[in-house]
């Protein structure tokens, strides 16, 4: 009797151990997975999340619209045209204060003593007034505008500076050009919420093999400024890789053929996140009209580390360059209702973490059903 | 030059890669110092890089700051900002960040 009590506490002790080693195993397990869950929240649900917000609304089918359309008349200005050090570089050749000032451009103005005084006329204008029927020319519509030393003529150094360029487009109520109504974005309708605008910088007037050596790969960052009735909203830090060929189908009158061009030039699109796209349209009212802005491209790099200087940029020479504007919209009800339903999940998800990384909650341990709550 | 929004992803990957170094020291890997330190910041790079490189993390966080979200952008600064005092303060009183 007292030895088969002896063996049954024995038994007892053991299970009892054994019981306790599960446990512990389990809450072991239970906080290895909690740990693993919680990280692979934060690395790899959250960014898709946050991409999915990011991105909400956004157009479907990526088709581009002209911005700058048949009713556009734009007139803009070239703000800056290389920087200080191209500038440097025009002193250095000892050319006189006139020439100087036909060459550089620095904070929209450079210019105080030269021409008729109309900086408009000199720096920056539309060729013929007018925007030029899409395809037959270029595969966007298009405007000819004057390259970056248009009117330094013979003292262009042939070389582009680093940056920055910038291109200052006032809007339809600040007319540069007396009679000459400024608007760019004519193709944007009232109201429309804009995601993405695509700007096209070509210079169409020179063909190279598609094959040359001066064709590479460059990066650049961007900036873009609106204005409206006085207020300024800036969207900066795009990072742009690409290469300055631009290639694209042309018609060739002579052959009446579709060929394939190869010219100097890129495609620069800022992509607005979502709640970018609405804080814009909160900023204008959907007022597109008038909506004046600035491009700014700068600190351009070539890819494979090699000194700028000789790279050739399509708005750099001394004749003209093709621009042109286009836009993709968002369904502003869509995206405002998942940037903020969806933000408002991520910050509940995100409060249930914390509270699950006490001792307090423990919701994966309590369903394995062996750890402390 | 760190702005805010780079040391909240900064702060937040440092403690997942001390999560991940404790995790894997309890569980018997990683028990040199060297394996340790070098496990550990390699986690964090790697992380904080994938974050502020290939994800939109930064833009949203910084949207909501600047109240581009409305009012859900600031409860998830709030419920980031709880997540990261949590984790701190287990780091502090139990030795791991998530407990």
């Amino acid at each position: 009797m007292r030895t088969l009590m002896k063996t049954d506490l024995v038994l007892l002790d053991h299970e009892q151990k054994e019981r306790v080693t599960i446990a512990k195993a389990k809450r072991r397990v239970g906080r290895v997975q909690f740990n693993a869950l919680a990280i692979i929240l934060l690395l790899g649900v959250y960014p898709f999340a946050i991409g999915f917000i990011v991105n909400a609304g956004s157009s479907t089918d990526g088709a581009y619209h002209d911005a700058y359309d048949e009713e556009s008349n734009g007139v803009g200005i070239w703000y800056e045209n290389g920087g200080r050090n191209y500038t440097e570089a025009y002193r250095s050749q000892g050319l006189p204060q006139y020439f100087l000032d036909k060459c550089f451009i620095e904070d929209g103005a450079g210019n105080k003593s030269y021409g008729t005084g109309n900086l408009a006329e000199r720096i920056y204008i539309n060729y013929n007034g007018n925007s030029l029927n899409a395809d037959y020319f270029m595969p966007y519509r298009e405007a000819l505008m004057k390259q970056g030393h248009h009117w330094c003529g013979t003292n262009y150094l042939g070389t582009s500076g680093t940056g920055p360029y910038s291109w200052y487009f006032p809007d339809v109520e600040n007319q540069i050009i007396s009679g000459r109504p400024n608007n760019f974005l004519t193709g944007i309708s009232q109201n429309e919420t804009v995601d993405k605008l695509k700007f096209s910088f070509v210079d169409r007037f020179v063909f190279l093999n598609c094959l040359n050596p001066d064709f590479t790969d460059i990066k650049y960052d961007g900036e873009i400024s609106f204005y409206y009735q006085n207020k300024t909203k800036t969207f900066s830090n795009f990072k742009f890789e690409g290469t300055n060929k631009y290639e694209y189908n042309a018609w060739n009158q002579q052959n009446s053929v579709w060929e394939i061009k190869c010219a100097v030039g890129f495609e620069v699109e800022f992509d607005f996140t979502g709640f970018e796209s609405l804080a814009l349209t909160d900023f204008n009212g959907g007022d597109w009209e008038r909506t004046g802005f600035k491009i700014t491209l700068d600190d351009f790099e070539r890819e494979d580390g090699l000194n700028f200087g000789n790279t050739p940029l399509p708005f750099n020479g001394v004749d003209f360059f093709s621009f042109g504007a286009e836009y993709q919209s968002i369904n502003t009800v869509t995206a405002g209702f998942i940037i903020k339903s969806g933000t408002f999940l991520l910050s509940i998800i995100t409060f249930a973490l914390a509270i699950a990384s006490t001792p307090y909650w423990n919701p994966l341990m309590k369903q394995i059903k062996g750890g402390v709550v | 030059m760190f702005g805010p929004i780079e040391i909240i992803i900064y702060v937040s990957t440092l403690l997942i890669s001390l999560s991940v170094v404790g995790q894997a020291g309890s569980a018997g890997y990683l028990n040199g110092s060297f394996q340790r330190g070098f496990a550990g910041v390699g986690t964090q790079i790697v992380s904080s890089n994938f974050l502020l490189s290939y994800t939109n993390a930064e833009s949203f966080i910084r949207a909501c700051f600047g109240g581009e979200v409305g009012i859900a952008g600031y409860f998830f600064i709030l419920s980031m900002g709880v997540l990261i005092i949590t984790w701190v303060s287990n780091l502090v009183e139990y030795k791991t960040a998530i407990v």
